[in-house]
């Protein structure tokens, strides 16, 4: 009777799942794949002209190699901020706030408000020369005129970036902090385990699913992102989606385009694969 | 019967609700044409929308104008590739893209006897054959001017010369923009001794490049995206000179009280000319021919004049601008002006085997980007 009913509920199953398959194929995998088929296209005059070459390939690793490495640094680095920074937010949150720790929360969730472009302006007016932190370094005497260093560089990316997506981190790390038990931190304290061994033994060990979430979000979107280097960034700041996004508007050199980006997102997995082979793979000892 | 619980206290029962909605979505979802004002759809540089909207042109001919600002004439050509033809009424872009977009079909010869005021346009500039094809006008000369160099009058004196930029004095205060035709076709006579920049051999085009690249490190702030961003950088103090610069740069600095000036430098500058064009299938072709009259009539030019420091393409405009652009621009002598402000041909689309065709310029301009 019940294996009778099988296929009837496999059919419901399928029918009720099929709107969410069909906008994933459509606004996704089918977008994908025709770009995918571009990316080994040719252009020439602004027209594209179907092909089977992989010179769009190849042209990613001569021209753009070490722009992507830089991206990929940048991405990470970034990442890595996020990350520690974000623990460190949401276990003060989840340990030591007390009562209002949903409320720091909410305060991390609230400084996404006010945009993305808002963030990086700002960054500018504090960074730049007549800036605020020029201001400061000059009135408490460390600097005698403006540094025109805090600028236009790899290190003012990275931290617009972290900045934007900082709440992005908190968030899994501190969803997964909310799951560790109180019972099993005070066990620890009772063997006599100090808080370094309980904060490495048994928390951590306990989030790094969240951990490799913050990751991987942060990651992800600073390795893709193209405003903030194009704004902030100067030379040693550039990132290989600023040249995607010009070779598609500007040169409508879309193999190019397209190669490129699945190159950057097969370095990016690559880069996931390996921190996630760190961050998840080894089960709490 | 409480009458509160037969009728919501809102009055909107459920019925009238749906009705309501659906006439507004459907008001929503309407053509713009269907409520009144015919939609025109521009493209091009921001401010080059302004002798649009200026006066009651726009409310006399019931137009609603969208309007779409570019950060590279590429990106006009790149959207009408990519299906933006058919859907745009009006473009503004940089003449020398226009034999692109006429052998691909993406604009559309301009019937002139449509656009009254043409006959008035400067000969110098209509007649140029790279906005003609087959004996066709494909685009109508709209505004111009030159990339000088611009500098902070009130931080260093007068230049006389693009190298007085790399003086040691103005290392990490120069201003320099990412402008591929501006920035080779200013370099390139400098540094090859070419009298025709956009006719580059591929080794001049490399020593050009290399050079653009130590300027880029050795002495610029920043690669600014674009003129307005480079505006920002004199207004903050960071920058006194430019290695290219663009006269409009002062009127954008005035508008935050920081007063900038621009000088020709007796290398020479580039001159540049924007056009307007029909896109293939524009949806309005005519208040299309409406607005490309109005931005070439006196009083749209002279609103550019004004609001942008640029330069008028239309005689009934010259005695309404203003002394100081009359002679700047030195309208009643343009063979003398061209002595020191270069009108360049556009690069070869094609490779002829001795000079850098634009795909070549495009790439190896790549490499100052990444640099």
């Amino acid at each position: 009777m019940s294996g009778a009913r099988r296929p009837s509920q496999r059919l419901r199953a399928a029918l009720l799942a099929a709107p969410a398959y069909t906008v994933l194929a459509v606004l996704f995998v089918v977008p994908m794949l025709l770009l995918f088929v571009v990316s080994f296209w040719r252009v020439r005059n602004f027209a594209l002209t179907p092909d089977m070459s992989l010179a769009a390939y190849v042209r990613v690793f001569d021209t753009y190699g070490d722009v992507l490495v830089s991206t990929m640094i940048n991405g990470g680095l970034t990442a890595l901020v996020c990350v520690g920074l974000g623990f460190l937010f949401a276990y003060a949150a989840r340990f030591r706030a007390g009562r209002w720790g949903d409320a720091l929360i909410l305060v991390a969730i609230v400084t996404l408000f006010g945009g993305y472009l808002v963030k990086i302006y700002a960054w500018k007016a504090i960074l730049s020369t007549d800036g605020f932190l020029n201001a400061i370094l000059i009135a408490s005497g460390l600097s005698a005129e403006p540094l025109d260093t805090l600028l236009y560089n790899r290190g003012a990316v990275i931290v617009a970036l972290v900045h934007f997506l900082l709440p992005f981190a908190i968030l899994p790390i501190y969803g997964q902090l909310r799951n560790v038990n109180d019972i099993q931190i005070e066990a620890a304290h009772d063997l006599g385990a100090s808080g370094h061994q309980t904060l490495m033994r048994v928390i951590v060990p306990q989030c790094r699913t969240g951990l490799f979430a913050a990751f991987a979000i942060s990651f992800l979107y600073a390795a893709g992102d193209y405003i903030t280097p194009r704004f902030l960034g100067g030379g040693s700041g550039s990132m290989i989606g600023q040249f995607i996004a010009r070779e598609f508007s500007t040169r409508f050199n879309w193999p190019a385009g397209a190669a490129m980006s699945f190159v950057l997102m097969a370095a990016s997995l690559l880069v996931l694969g390996l921190v996630g082979a760190l961050f998840v793979r080894r089960r709490p000892s | 019967m409480h009458r509160n619980h037969a009728k919501p206290r809102h009055g909107l029962d459920r019925r009238s609700f749906i009705a309501t909605g659906t006439a507004a979505a459907a008001m929503l979802t309407l053509p713009r044409s269907a409520m009144g004002a015919t939609q025109l759809s521009w493209i091009g540089w921001q401010g080059y929308d302004a002798p649009l909207k200026a006066g009651d042109f726009l409310k006399k001919n019931d137009i609603d104008l969208s309007t779409t600002y570019i950060s590279s004439n590429e990106e006009i050509i790149t959207k009408l590739q990519a299906g933006g033809a058919g859907q745009l009424d009006l473009i503004s872009i940089y003449f020398g893209h226009i034999p692109i977009l006429a052998n691909a079909g993406l604009v559309e010869p301009i019937d002139e006897a449509r656009v009254p005021g043409i006959e008035k346009i400067f000969p110098e500039f209509l007649d140029v054959d790279t906005i003609r094809k087959d004996g066709k006008l494909y685009a109508v000369p709209f505004t111009w001017g030159t990339l000088s160099m611009v500098y902070d009058p009130a931080a260093i004196a007068k230049p006389a010369s693009w190298k007085d930029c790399l003086k040691d004095e103005y290392k990490g205060k120069v201003s320099i923009t990412d402008d591929i035709t501006g920035l080779i076709s200013t370099w390139a006579p400098i540094v090859t001794g070419t009298k025709t920049p956009t006719r580059l051999t591929p080794a001049e085009l490399k020593q050009t490049i290399d050079f653009l690249i130590k300027i880029k490190r050795e002495h610029a702030r920043t690669l600014s995206p674009n003129y307005g961003e480079a505006t920002d950088l004199y207004a903050r103090g960071e920058v006194v000179i430019s290695a290219i610069g663009w006269d409009a740069q002062v009127a954008f600095a005035a508008e935050k009280d920081k007063e900038l000036a621009f000088v020709r430098p007796q290398e020479g500058v580039m001159v540049f000319m924007d056009t307007l064009a029909i896109p293939s299938g524009a949806p309005n072709r005519d208040a299309a021919y409406k607005a490309l009259a109005q931005a070439i009539s006196a009083a749209g030019q002279t609103v550019m004049a004004s609001d942008l420091t640029q330069a008028v393409v239309s005689s009934d405009a010259v005695p309404l601008v203003d002394e100081v652009n009359r002679e700047v621009y030195q309208y009643g002598d343009f063979e003398s002006l061209f002595q020191s402000a270069r009108f360049n041909p556009f690069w070869p689309l094609q490779d002829d085997g001795e000079h850098a065709s634009y795909d070549q310029i495009q790439e190896e301009y790549q490499r100052f980007l990444r640099a």
